[in-house]
């Protein structure tokens, strides 16, 4: 018997409850979602009918009370029967449910998280008596979900652009309807617009009834358990500027070979790494000034070497978030960026899965239910490109270009004890290793190269939100590890580091006041490293060392070994204060940091003279304060300004190659900008900023430095720059962005007052993302990308050294020239394959460089230096890969 | 295979395109100073050394009396690019100490230079901290700046200067003093000329004789060959090894030399921080005025076996006519010696 199936949508408050002020509604007034809180309701744009089951007789009109948990990509998470029908229309109605598809919820104009109720009414077809035309008709009521009183002046909108208004009985009615599915809108004085699609055949009409519960004009502070919408993860900190990708877009993002980490790489504000490299380079801030963090634990890098790949799988990923500067109190330890890594809820109700291959690695992931609230996720990824490259040649590969082998794995088993409450356990680990030696006639061309570098990190995560804020709680564990050991003909080199690293993040985020809301926390990290170096002091080079492709490292070699303690323990309190009607946010913060950072060795080892150490303890006061000003709905103001330290690295504390004196260095940003929405899926965002750095760490420029002060804290840096964002979100079948970023970053060398460029200063990055589903399951994206080219110091002449037989150069003014620019186009076509059941498989070509444009990527010079050319990049790359999921 | 190698490299997008580089170190196409070597090849402060150079042209070779010699006593920056501070490319300075013209020169070492350019630091002013001495090289040893200004173009030379150890204990430096040999210059014994039918023949120094006579596009393998010296020392060879001294071997240490080929030596190990015996690796460049070599350096690695000698192949040039070829051997501690010949291409 043919059913006609009606979701009755039940819509209560929509007021978050997570914890960003609020401010106090006036009586009779709908009041616009406030910045800070919900922005955007979800919207159903995609439902599937239950099936009636068969055990439950003939059908009848009945409904199952859900609360749905909608993922910031629009997907069902997760739905739980709150008000039962039986366990086989429970059970049917969940099934139905999740496999709705919604317009993500936005929490501060950012997709996010939500709970909604929604209550699923099975309702017997009506049988329709007339002659079958070709249209149809939509009828019905719409009512109070708490009263059942009908509403009136309530607008209903079809996806054809056909409104109606309920009358004072609550009724409304569409004729002529074209027979299919139709999404309707409901839009009322006192309750946010929702969604819901109703499939009309011809010659028949549907009668509806929607429940649309109301949302309280005041809420008292003990009933706001009743909030409806539940911020999953509440953000009190307003972020002046972030770009953020969730897990479902970042996959599909051309060149990044299904990494959703990856994409990183085309937002706004990250300059492009040279091939092979895979550095994070922000807003014109070094590599290691950017902070990376995959739910709260602070892990060393985001890439394996060389780039290829993420540490952490994909399937685990709800959202990339980068914020190049000008971040809250809650986070430190850093100048430049910070990248945080969200982990996608663990609340799968069946197992899931996926194994991904392609001709650089291989991946597979699991997730599912332990128990009802147990559940777990596992994830690992191994290379396999040595061994790819050892069955199709012969020959040692390493000798022409270093093979990265990694692998990564992360595993999470999480408990909900209670409804809002979840403890979480879990662990990342990520290796990586390259081995390449050269052999040559000429032994001083001799060369060979291990690196090896890894970390681990074991967490225990407990999240709470109760109706007075949100609380959390993170301690890790974990350790790091590198060792570089090379040999450029005679010459050794190594730098071995072991560290390991403590740390905890804790916070808790409630509400004052209506128009207040607060936040507290403490930020500890703790790092102990032994560290062994030997060699020259110019091997590894650092930013502001001049030098050119293919110049023989310095002979003259040195050695120290030291171990180190850098300590921060930052309390952090927020606060996000809203006034003009939720117009204006001012959120002001400040983190305190007490520091220690000691080494064990102050002057460099003379014979068995014991080692004396060193500790220098400092506080850093950081305040911090965001301004966000909605000046209507569619154009918002912000600007923030910010004070941020960052210890001195480990590797830099020795009294041979650094300073075991080094100070943390520290920087100040100012950032201004606004937001334009300018239509419904489409923005344009406008960051300004400006970034003071002092006390950096730089050579020192004497030719008879003092002892253990190889390196200098006198060097200054900035960075000043607009970047542009213009975003179209995932409405339809397309999603995209194009952004422009203008940067200078320059530094000045100790002893000197003139700035110079940044060694990894890229002035002019543009990037445009675009991807569009076909149908059918075919997909295709596109990325463009332009970068100025790094700067190199020209050689200006050279002389003959006869010591090596090698002409050494001589060079012109400080990173004066630059590599020519860089441009490249991507495309990447994938097809997805339904096998039956939730199995399906997704082939994808990823082709880099579709025009094969040769980028020069490095300068180099003939053996006399009189003669310069280019290395030039990748050529046209055609990657294919698989992935099968369930 | 190489090629099938940067095929799969290229399709993996692992091998970015480097250019040909242009021209080879050992064609000799204009006037250029090959080497520059300091007679010893190791001195004390404020001893004398004689310093030549290996300057040469592709048909004759240039006049001499336009090398311009100066001592460099300016210490560069310790990260500062290539080998000399940057005052010390110029033809006059206070940076250097000008030691006159010609194709050899007499010089004395100064008597700070294990300060400068030693592991001795300079003294501090008073109330400041101490100085950071210099790092060694791989060899443990310090170098004297040589400036040679040749027209517009500039040679670096070195003399290694005997300054002790840096950083070591007591006992170490008091064994290293037994134990290390000043280091002597390299010699080269002959360059043997291998032809493809298993005969071979010595090429003839210039101004020993007539050249040798060779056929125009012969690929031969050339030979250079240099002492083969003792790793253990044996009072009478004639050379004044580790721990022996005038007193319980005056044959040998008198009139102390060493040996003219891969020299054994002892170093303070930078990482290990323990003295170690190692024993020099030789380094041969090969020039030429025409013709092709495989390789532009060949050389002996300081652990490896076999002769002391080291091989590379030359292609004659395709035209009659006589190519000059020069040999520069060079030990790791900064000793240099080379030899030029002269061969004539038939037809």
């Amino acid at each position: 018997m043919k059913r006609l199936l009606l979701a009755s949508l039940v819509v209560l408050a929509t007021t978050a409850t997570g914890l960003p002020a609020r401010a106090q509604p006036r009586p009779g007034q709908v009041k616009a979602p406030a910045p800070g809180k919900l922005t955007k309701a979800p919207k159903l744009v995609s439902a599937e009918k239950a099936q009636w089951p068969a055990s439950e007789g003939e059908p009848r009109e009945v409904s199952v009370l859900l609360e749905i948990a909608i993922a910031g990509d629009g997907s069902v998470s997760d739905a739980t029967v709150l008000e039962s029908a039986g366990d086989a229309l429970d059970q049917a109605a969940i099934a139905a449910v999740k496999q709705y598809r919604f317009e993500p919820a936005e929490i501060e104009d950012e997709p996010a998280a939500v709970k909604i109720k929604y209550r699923y009414d099975f309702k017997p077809e009506e049988k329709v008596t007339t002659d079958a035309p070709a249209t149809a008709e939509l009828a019905g009521v719409v009512r109070d979900g708490k009263t059942k009183r009908p509403l009136s002046d309530v607008k209903l909108e079809l996806d054809n652009g056909v409104s109606a208004i309920t009358d004072a009985a609550g009724r409304f009615s569409f004729r002529d309807v074209a027979p299919g599915k139709h999404s309707v809108t409901l839009s009322g004085p006192n309750f946010t617009p929702i969604g819901t699609e109703e499939t009309l055949e011809p010659g028949k009409k549907y009668q509806a009834t929607y429940d649309v519960e109301l949302r309280p004009v005041e809420v008292p502070p003990g009933e706001r358990s009743d909030f409806e919408i539940v911020v999953t993860a509440p953000r009190l900190e307003k972020k002046v500027a972030s770009t953020e990708v969730t897990a479902d877009q970042g996959a599909r993002v051309a060149g990044t070979g299904g990494d959703v980490v990856k994409v990183v790489e085309n937002m706004p504000g990250v300059a492009r790494s040279t091939v092979g490299s895979g550095a994070l380079v922000v807003w014109g801030a070094g590599a290691a000034d950017t902070r990376v963090y995959v739910e709260g634990v602070h892990i060393p890098v985001l890439y394996h070497e060389g780039g290829f790949r993420s540490v952490v799988h994909s399937d685990l990923v709800r959202s990339v978030e980068l914020q190049p500067g000008g971040y809250g109190a809650s986070y430190g330890r850093g100048l430049g960026g910070l990248v945080t890594v969200g982990y996608r809820p663990l609340d799968d109700a069946t197992y899931h899965g996926s194994i991904a291959v392609d001709a650089i690695d291989a991946a597979a992931a699991v997730r599912g239910p332990v128990s009802k609230n147990v559940h777990f996720a596992v994830a690992a990824r191994r290379s396999h490109l040595d061994y790819v490259l050892g069955k199709v040649t012969s020959t040692d590969v390493g000798a022409f270009v270093p093979i990265p082998e990694y692998y990564d794995a992360q595993a999470r088993l999480g408990w909900s004890p209670r409804k809002r409450e979840s403890v979480e356990v879990g662990g990342l680990i990520s290796h990586d290793r390259i081995e390449r030696s050269l052999l040559a006639a000429d032994p001083v061309e001799t060369k060979s190269e291990t690196k090896t570098t890894g970390f681990n990190r074991v967490y225990v995560s407990y999240k709470r939100e109760t109706d007075d804020g949100v609380a959390s709680f993170t301690p890790f564990l974990g350790q790091d590890s590198s060792e570089v050991v090379s040999r450029f003909g005679a010459v050794p080199a190594e730098l071995v580091q072991n560290s390991t690293v403590y740390g905890l993040r804790t916070s808790w985020k409630g509400r004052a006041e209506d128009w207040l809301a607060v936040g507290v926390g403490l930020d500890a990290e703790v790092v102990t490293s032994s560290i062994r170096r030997g060699g020259s002091i110019t091997t590894p080079p650092r930013e502001g060392d001049i030098r050119v492709f293919g110049q023989l490292p310095g002979d003259q070699v040195n050695a120290d070994d030291w171990t180190t303690t850098i300590a921060g323990l930052a309390p952090f309190a927020e606060a996000d204060a809203s006034l003009l009607d939720d117009r204006l946010h001012i959120i002001p913060g400040m983190r305190v940091e007490p520091s220690v950072v000691r080494s064990s060795r102050i002057t460099p080892p003379v014979g068995d003279v014991p080692a004396v150490g060193t500790m220098r303890e400092d506080t850093q006061l950081e305040p911090r304060l965001a301004v966000r000003f909605a000046a209507s709905d569619r154009v918002t103001f912000k600007g923030a300004i910010g004070v941020y330290h960052q210890p001195p690295l480990a590797e830099d504390l020795s009294s041979v190659f650094g300073n075991p004196k080094l100070t943390p260095i520290r920087a100040t940003h100012y950032l201004a900008g606004g937001q334009f929405q300018l239509t419904k899926p489409v923005s344009f965002e406008l960051t300004s900023f400006y970034s003071r750095s002092h006390d950096l760490a730089f050579r020192s420029p004497l030719p008879s430095p003092t002892r253990a002060e190889a390196l200098l804290p006198d060097g200054e840096g900035r960075a000043y720059g607009t970047q542009f964002l213009l975003r179209h979100d995932l409405v339809g079948r397309f999603f995209g962005w194009a952004s422009l970023s203008i940067i200078r970053s320059e530094r000045t060398d100790p002893g000197t007052n003139a700035w110079r460029a940044f060694d990894f200063d890229q002035t002019f990055v543009f990037t445009v993302v675009g991807s569009y589903d076909l149908g059918a399951g075919f997909e295709v994206g596109s990325r463009f990308r332009y970068t100025s080219g790094y700067p190199r110091t020209p050689v200006i002449s050279a002389s003959y050294d006869s010591r090596v037989d090698a002409y050494q150069p001589v060079f012109g003014a400080h990173n004066s020239i630059r590599i020519p620019a860089f441009y490249q186009l991507d495309v990447r076509v994938s097809k997805k394959l339904a096998l039956g059941g939730s199995t399906a498989a997704e082939l994808y070509l990823d082709v880099q460089n579709v025009t094969n444009h040769a980028n020069p990527e490095e300068i180099v010079y003939n053996f006399d230096y009189s003669r310069r050319s280019y290395i030039t990049g990748l050529p046209i790359l055609p990657v294919i890969g698989g992935k099968l999921t369930w | 295979m190489v090629t099938r190698v940067k095929f799969v490299l290229v399709a993996l997008g692992l091998l970015a395109c480097q250019p040909e580089a242009e021209g080879r170190p050992s064609w000799v196409k204009s006037p250029r100073v090959l080497a520059v070597r300091s007679s010893p090849a190791e001195a004390k402060p404020d001893t004398s050394v004689t310093l030549d150079a290996l300057y040469v042209a592709p048909e004759n070779d240039p006049d001499p009396s336009t090398l311009d010699w100066a001592l460099c006593n300016a210490p560069k920056p310790l990260a500062a690019p290539g080998p000399v501070a940057r005052e010390c490319l110029e033809p006059a300075g206070s940076a250097l100490t000008a030691l006159g013209d010609g194709g050899s020169v007499p010089a004395t070492i100064p008597k700070n230079v294990c300060r400068v350019f030693g592991p001795t630091p300079p003294d501090p002013k008073p109330g400041e901290p101490a100085i950071r001495p210099a790092d060694p090289d791989t060899t443990g040893g310090y170098y004297q700046p040589i400036r040679l200004l040749f027209g517009d173009d500039y040679a670096i030379g070195v003399t290694r200067i005997a300054c002790g150890l840096g950083g070591a204990t007591q006992d170490q430096a008091i064994d290293f003093a037994e134990r290390y040999r000043p280091n002597e210059n390299p010699v080269l014994d002959r360059v043997v000329v291998h032809h493809a039918d298993g005969s071979e023949e010595d090429l003839v120094p210039d101004g020993s004789g007539a050249p040798l006579g060779l056929r125009v596009g012969e690929s031969v393998t050339l030979r250079a060959e240099w002492a083969d010296c003792p790793l253990t020392p044996s009072c009478g060879d004639g050379i004044c090894g580790a721990r022996e001294d005038a007193t319980n071997c005056a044959g040998d240490c008198t009139q102390p030399k060493g040996c003219t080929g891969s020299e054994p030596y002892v170093v303070l190990d930078p990482i290990e921080r323990r003295l170690v015996d190692r024993r020099e690796s030789m380094r041969v460049s090969w020039f030429s005025s025409a013709g092709s070599f495989e390789h532009d350096r060949t050389g002996r690695a300081a652990d490896a076996a076999g002769t002391p000698s080291s091989e590379n192949r030359f292609r004659l040039p395709s035209e009659p006519g006589e190519v000059r070829l020069w040999v520069v051997l060079r030990d790791d501690r900064g000793g240099v010696g080379f030899a030029g010949y002269r061969l004539a291409i038939a037809p």
